[in-house]
């Protein structure tokens, strides 16, 4: 590792940035709705999309069907459109929670819930079918949604010869760039958890600030800005003491309180020096489910003077010099791991991409706002960076989508445990891991 | 759009598509031949007629004769009327001893003459009323009075009604001279026909019959006698020619009869229970399967009043009237033909409400559903005074079908907090069902074609869940098998009680040992029977294994043992007269005499040892088989052997029933208890250092067949043997077949009083097999469903975790979160049902239920409405039953719980109780008035007296001190800023616990649903989500306000963009 000072001189590099998470931050309050608004508003959406690419994969040939036209319909293949619902019996369930409680048989505790038995049902606004052949349920999870092309088997199942999902949208064009100006992007600081990772901490806050100069030909100077991808607090809840109630109260724990603290002043120290952008993530204090709203300023009374202090919301998405990227904290992907048998967060990426849904999963295992007028998480333009957070190592790829989309994946790993960071070139869309290791 | 649709729209008309042909009728009849072929089927229901008499048949030949009518299906499904002719009825008489077969002709004359002139209006124009007297010999079933046969007289008669007659006349009047100052005392005259056909045919219950070739005439319409009925083959053979087969090896099987399970929607007015008067019938649904084939339904359909969209799984008829509809559903059931119909709540709910709404409408063809075109369907209504109050019964006749109401079988077999579908269907099936109030119902009628449909969805489950249930409890095979066991038929299992198959059962043996079975009269005597005794507990929490002595089938066993009978019955003057010495009798701790079997061997051991031998063979037989459908029949058929063996005992004791005895039931449990006494001494006796062993063995309780030894060694291993050991050892100590047999070890035990008790159970040294809890609020009944998880999480911390400390600690722990307010209001909430009957005190529930009748009247909970409250607090001197409220408006309106009720009434007896043998005395004491139970939360309710004159003002989240003005809309006050981020996290960290739940509650209520699309409308009070669903979005909206005060988190960015 190089280390030379940054002259006075050097002029740290500008871009034009702008937020474009507005639907992510002001979701609303209103909890009088359900969750079936967001999934009519969804299928609605996507069959838009999807009408199109139909008749780009399978042409003109194949009838479109409602579900509740199929058993009076005597078409012999026809094309249905619909929400994908992954029937698994290790989902968690609140019922078998409570019966637990109860004292019926505890149930074993799993951190991953597939199964040979799950079953892949298709659902449009009224009715439900189960599917047959043609389609994984392992690479597959609810809330997708699709178009299948087959033919109904009577009693309620549908034989899925091929499929197709909404796939990339189209791209604005990417400016050509001549200089380096690199985003940094970093998560899982775990600062309740400090004593890990103090001595990295240290290195990258100087890194960034200039102090250390180069790092793998990597010019502090060209940095535009940072991204902190959540879990800034910790990186795991701790298990509150069971209650009776649930919805008694739980209290804050100091040592939490006390990591909001270190925050403050860590971001007084990037502050001054540069753009942050500092995104909630599940442990945080911000609000729980998806969209996470930016955490609120009044906890950070040091750092938020500082104009280049930029609280954001959970997913996040801005332009910087005209590249879109977009991004959440980590937990659709967490959760998609959970449901399928994806092995990589970084193909759970690019499948999203291929579903043109960033969270799929929610509301059904990933909590999110009844939203009743959109769906927030469908993609309505392909971005060119698409990044998850608080992984457990870096991993990087460039998808291409079929009308020459090119979107850079970046799994942004916890820093807490890797002590790495990710680099990202706006001119290149190159990014590479910095790992601020003290021996 | 136009290739698109496809006369989806027409009502009326039903959809055609391959896939969707519904094929409702049964499979053709493959051609056979009377003359060279047999007949074999299975027989189901019975019944009969009075018709004319079919030629060459034997019995009377002449007049209206009765015909007995079989339904039943042969193997490949063809349904099957079978007349069986020549079978007449017939009573016991006994006879003068003077009495000779001279005196024979006249009799019968004189008894014909007197029979006649009885009859009222002898429409039937009957010459020949007695057919028959003949000189039987035989003895009285009850007493025993020697060996000696003696004459009793069988009189045939022509017509079912005469026998009642013919006993009456014979009682009361002299009929005959010569015998003028004989009693003719009646025996069997209250059988019915059918179970007097039954056992003199040798047919079972649900039996496989033949007809030979040759000996039987198939109908047609051109035949003498013409087709009567709506089955396939309708046929005549004499009662003679049939042959009935035992259910044994090939006869074991069961044909695969049409279950037919249907359910109605009505449309219902806000408030009141639908009234077949007023209320249209708007949807009904069908499911149907083949019994033993439950994977596929051969029929799924939903007939619905106007219009409705397509549904994936069923085929859906749409009607624009509802007199169409009902018509069409009425020729459905024709041609479907159902052998069983079934469903939740038919026979008082949805078979009479059709019936009354078709006559009604006057469709008067509706009602002719059973399989007699001529016979029409009838509600008959019967009304029965029990103990609890009056019980009116609705019955319907389907001729040649059987009606199989799920709820009538759940009620007899489970002992449940509800019987609602819902909560049946929890706590049987696993499965929480969504519960559509029947007040939104109206609604999706009238509301359009997909609105309808997801009525029907709804109203098909509701179909669905009795088949699933029906199959899960397994309670048709296990009643076809009772039916085979006892010999009474299946109908009857369902509408009468234990009594009768005992009866069947000792008609069927007195025929084969000359017996006749007296008629029973008199009343009720008053006398009382000790019931089982038990030793008294030496209550404790013993952490040494109990090892747990039991006597199987004891009472049956008890009965064998001592040959305790009707027939073996010996009072003191027959001793004297019979001249018989004490060794042939053996005299019962009641003091009571009966026969050795060396003298006279009883009838009912003799049917004791017939069940249990069978029951064994039975076991030995399931265990070679693997074909599940076979073992589920002969699992059901041991069963039906060890609940027919059970229920002699409790048949003798029965003063309302048929043929009550005292001294036998008495005998038996006198027996029972001198023999757990006996255990007592015996164990301790033996069991003790002086004779080597290393401790005194002590008998801690003893119930009604066991008794519970606690050996004072510390291991499983060692208290297993020495129980093996001291079972064998005992039991040779009794007269067989009594046996002791150790079952089970208790290893912790807690033993809390008589009947009340909690252990681990253990059969194994490695694995407890369950934790077994008698008399304690585990289950729920009464109570809400705090206590019964308290008591349970208690139990599992003293037994399981073996941590008395804890288990204590918990229980302060709940007693401080409940006087806090930190308890889910579903967990306080009672439910009782909103019965017609008139309460003696005012309760709680019908107090609340006229309140939310005042509140709103489309509200008002109609009869038989499941009514659930909190009890909220209110002035000290209120009564209970007037703090009973709705959870739904203590939710809306904040209002206090009363926590102090709770803790009194519903939670302090059953802890006490449990932590008594650990605690002691003190035990109340230390949970309910500990420094635990001194914090209490104040809640302020939004109604109520004082409400009206307190404004809320807003105050400091920090310090609760009321805000200046001027900042009534900031969330801290100028002293707390300071602690801003800290109190704002505070909130958060509660806000984001309320959100989690908001969404994993909702997505499980969407799951449970089977829809993600459509909105939950589910009202199941008895589901433990709906009222935390309602909490949590209610305080979730508190949270939101709350944290709104802290200002908006976002940044203000438009102002740059202006400069």
């Amino acid at each position: 590792m190089v280390l030379s000072e940054m002259s006075e001189s050097q002029e740290r590099i500008t871009s034009q940035y702008k937020n474009l998470s507005k639907r992510f931050n002001n979701p609303g309050s209103d909890y009088s709705k359900q969750y079936c608004s967001i999934y009519n508003i969804r299928l609605g959406k996507m069959r838009q999309i999807l009408a199109e690419c139909i008749q780009i994969k399978w042409g003109p040939d194949y009838p479109v069907c409602k579900l509740h036209e199929l058993s009076t319909s005597s078409y012999t293949k026809c094309v249905i459109i619909g929400t994908l619902f992954k029937d698994q019996k290790l989902k968690p369930s609140v019922l078998k929670q409570l019966a637990e409680g109860n004292q019926l048989v505890p149930q074993p505790v799993h951190t991953h819930f597939t199964d040979a038995s799950d079953v892949l049902y298709i659902e449009d606004e009224l009715q439900r079918y189960q599917l047959n052949g043609g389609l994984n349920s392992s690479d597959i999870v609810t809330g997708i949604t699709c178009a299948l092309l087959g033919q109904d088997l009577g009693t309620g199942k549908f034989l899925v010869e091929d499929y197709c999902f909404a796939g990339y949208r189209s791209q604005i064009e990417r400016p050509l760039k001549t200089e380096d100006s690199y985003i940094v992007l970093i998560s899982g600081l775990d600062l309740m958890h400090i004593e890990k990772s103090l001595l990295s901490l240290q290195l990258f806050s100087n890194w960034v600030s200039g102090a250390l100069g180069k790092i793998n030909k990597y010019d502090p100077a060209s940095i535009a800005r940072v991204i902190i991808a959540g879990n800034s607090i910790r990186s795991e809840t701790i298990k509150s003491k069971p209650t009776i109630s649930m919805t008694s109260r739980t209290e804050e724990s100091s040592e939490a309180i006390d990591a909001v603290k270190t925050l403050d002043t860590f971001l007084v120290q990037l502050c001054q020096v540069l753009d942050v952008d500092i995104m909630p993530g599940e442990h945080d204090p911000s609000n729980h489910i998806l969209p996470q709203k930016n955490m609120h300023h009044c906890m950070f009374p040091n750092a938020a003077v500082y104009k280049s202090t930029n609280l954001v919301s959970n997913p996040y998405e801005c332009d910087i010099d005209g590249v879109r990227i977009i991004g959440t904290s980590g937990q659709p992907v967490t959760d998609i791991l959970r449901f399928s048998d994806i092995q990589e967060p970084i193909e759970v990426l690019e499948n999203c991409l291929k579903w043109n849904h960033m969270a799929p999963t929610a509301p059904d295992t990933l909590g999110c706002f009844p939203f009743y007028d959109n769906d927030p998480f469908i993609f309505e333009d392909c971005p060119h960076v698409l990044f998850t957070a608080n992984t457990d190592k870096f991993d990087t790829k460039l998808a291409k989508g079929d009308r020459g989309q090119v979107v850079r994946l970046i799994c942004v790993p916890e820093f807490s445990r890797s002590f790495t960071a990710c680099i990202l070139n706006l001119k290149d869309l190159k990014c590479e891991p910095i790992t601020f290791k003290t021996v | 759009m136009s290739h698109k649709r496809k006369n989806s729209e027409s009502p009326g008309t039903s959809p055609t598509k391959r896939n969707k042909d519904e094929n409702v009728e049964r499979p053709k009849v493959a051609s056979i031949d009377p003359k060279v072929d047999k007949l074999v089927f299975q027989q189901m229901e019975l019944d009969h007629y009075i018709g004319n008499v079919f030629p060459g048949m034997p019995g009377a030949q002449s007049g209206p004769v009765p015909v007995m009518r079989c339904f039943g299906i042969t193997p490949d499904q063809n349904s099957v009327c079978c007349h069986v002719h020549g079978f007449s009825p017939y009573l016991f008489v006994s006879l003068p001893d003077n009495f000779t077969t001279a005196d024979l002709q006249p009799f019968k004359n004189k008894l014909n003459q007197v029979v006649l002139a009885d009859i009222k209006s002898n429409k039937e124009n009957l010459s020949e009323a007695v057919l028959m007297v003949e000189i039987v010999q035989g003895k009285s079933l009850v007493e025993y009075q020697g060996d000696e046969y003696k004459s009793f007289a069988k009189i045939t008669v022509a017509l079912p009604k005469l026998v009642a007659a013919t006993k009456r006349l014979l009682e009361t009047t002299t009929v005959y001279q010569p015998a003028a100052h004989h009693n003719f005392v009646p025996y069997e005259s209250n059988v019915d026909i059918e179970m007097r056909f039954l056992i003199d045919v040798k047919i079972l219950g649900c039996s496989w019959i033949e007809l030979p070739p040759g000996k039987w005439f198939r109908r047609s319409a051109k035949t003498t006698f013409p087709v009567t009925s709506r089955c396939q083959l309708e046929v005549d053979v004499a009662w003679s020619d049939l042959i009935a087969h035992a259910p044994e090896g090939e006869w074991s099987s069961v044909a695969p009869f049409r279950l037919h399970s249907f359910d109605i929607e009505c449309a219902g007015r806000k408030g009141i229970f639908p009234e077949p008067e007023v209320d249209p019938v708007i949807q009904i649904a069908n499911v149907v399967h083949l019994h033993g084939r439950h994977d596929t339904p051969v029929v799924c359909n939903i007939f619905t009043l106007n219009t409705c969209a397509p549904i994936g799984h069923a085929v859906v008829h749409s009607y624009k009237t509802e007199a169409e509809m009902l018509m069409a559903w009425s020729d459905f059931v024709r041609k479907l033909d159902p052998d069983i119909l079934t469903g939740y709540n038919i026979i008082d709910f949805d078979i009479p409400y059709l019936i009354n709404r078709a006559n009604h409408l006057k469709l008067k063809n509706f009602g002719f559903m059973g399989r007699i075109p001529t016979i029409k369907s009838i509600t008959k209504e019967t009304s029965t005074q029990t103990k609890i109050g009056r019980r009116v019964v609705k019955q319907t006749n389907f001729e040649g079908r059987v009606t199989y109401d799920m709820l009538s079988v759940i009620r007899r077999d489970f002992k449940l907090r509800s019987y609602s579908l819902n909560n049946v269907s929890n706590e049987i099936l696993g499965e929480q069902k969504e519960d559509v109030h029947y007040s939104i119902i109206t609604d999706l009628q009238n509301g359009d074609e997909q609105t309808r449909r997801r009525l029907a969805v709804y109203c098909i489950k509701d179909a669905d869940l009795p088949l699933k249930l029906l199959n899960h409890v397994k309670s048709f095979t296990n009643d076809i098998e009772m039916s085979r066991v006892t010999g009474v038929p299946i109908t009857i299992l369902l509408t009468k009680g234990e009594q009768s198959k005992v009866v069947a059962q000792l008609l069927r043996h007195a025929r084969q040992h000359d017996y006749f079975m007296p008629v029973h009269r008199g009343a009720p005597s008053s006398e009382q029977y000790e019931g089982a005794t038990v030793i008294e507990p030496i209550r404790g929490y013993y952490t040494d294994p109990i090892a747990t002595l039991d006597f199987s089938s004891l009472y049956p066993s008890i009965m064998i043992a001592h040959n305790l009978c009707y027939t073996t019955l010996l009072k003191p003057q027959m001793k004297e007269k019979l001249n018989l010495t004490t060794e042939k009798v053996s005299t019962t701790p009641l003091n009571c005499m009966f026969v050795k079997s060396s003298v006279r061997k009883g009838l009912l051991p003799h049917i004791l040892e017939h069940l249990l031998a069978a029951r064994k063979r039975t076991k030995a037989e399931l265990k070679e088989t693997t074909d599940p459908s076979m073992r589920a029949v002969l699992d059901g058929r041991q069963l039906a052997y060890k609940i027919s063996a059970n229920s002699v005992y409790g048949f003798t004791g029965a003063q309302q029933g048929k043929l009550p005895c005292l001294e036998i039931s008495g005998s038996v449990t006198s027996y029972g208890r001198t023999m757990i006494e006996q255990t007592r001494q015996e164990v301790e006796q033996r069991y003790c250092v002086a004779n080597g062993y290393k401790h005194d063995a002590k008998v801690i309780y003893g119930d009604t067949d066991s008794v519970m030894v606690n050996f004072q060694v510390k291991t499983l291993e060692e208290s297993m043997d020495l129980g093996r050991e001291a079972a064998e050892y005992i039991s040779a100590k009794f007269i067989k077949p009594i046996k002791l047999e150790f079952e089970k070890v208790y290893f912790p035990y807690l033993l809390i009083q008589k009947k009340r008790y909690a252990g681990l159970y253990f059969t194994r040294t490695d694995t407890y097999d369950k934790m077994d809890c008698k008399g304690l609020e585990t289950v729920r009944r009464d109570n809400c469903t705090l206590v019964v998880d308290v008591i349970n999480t208690c139990l599992q911390k003293l037994l399981i975790d073996r941590d008395p400390d804890g288990a204590s600690a918990y229980a302060k722990k709940v007693i401080s979160d409940l006087l806090q307010n930190n308890v889910d209001i579903s967990q306080l909430v009672i439910t009782k049902e909103l019965s017609k009957e008139e309460y003696a005190n005012k309760q709680p529930h019908v107090e609340l239920a006229s309140k939310i009748a005042k509140r709103d009247p489309g509200k008002a909970p109609k009869l038989g409405d499941r009514i659930p409250y909190v009890f909220i607090a209110s002035s000290k001197n209120a009564k209970a039953y007037e703090k009973a409220e709705d959870p739904i408006y203590v939710l809306e309106n904040n209002i206090p719980i009363d926590v102090k009720y709770y803790l009194e009434n519903q939670l302090s007896k059953p802890l006490v109780r449990i932590f008594q043998p650990i605690l002691g005395d003190s035990a109340e004491s230390i949970l309910l008035r500990g420094s635990h139970t001194l914090k209490k939360t104040v809640v302020t309710s939004k109604v109520g007296a004082l409400a009206a004159f307190t404004k809320k003002k807003e105050t400091c989240l920090g310090c609760k001190s009321v805000l200046a003005s001027g900042q009534e809309n900031e969330a801290l006050c100028k002293y707390c800023k300071h602690k801003e981020p800290v109190l704002y996290q505070q909130e958060l960290s509660h806000h984001r616990q309320l959100e989690d739940r908001f969404s994993v509650l909702y997505t499980e209520c969407q799951r449970c649903q089977g829809s993600l699309h459509e909105e939950v409308l589910c009202t199941s009070r008895d589901c433990p989500i709906f009222y935390i669903r309602k909490k949590v979005q209610m305080e979730l909206e508190r949270s939101t306000a709350k944290i709104n005060r802290f200002g908006s988190s976002l940044v203000e960015e438009e102002d740059e963009d202006l400069f």
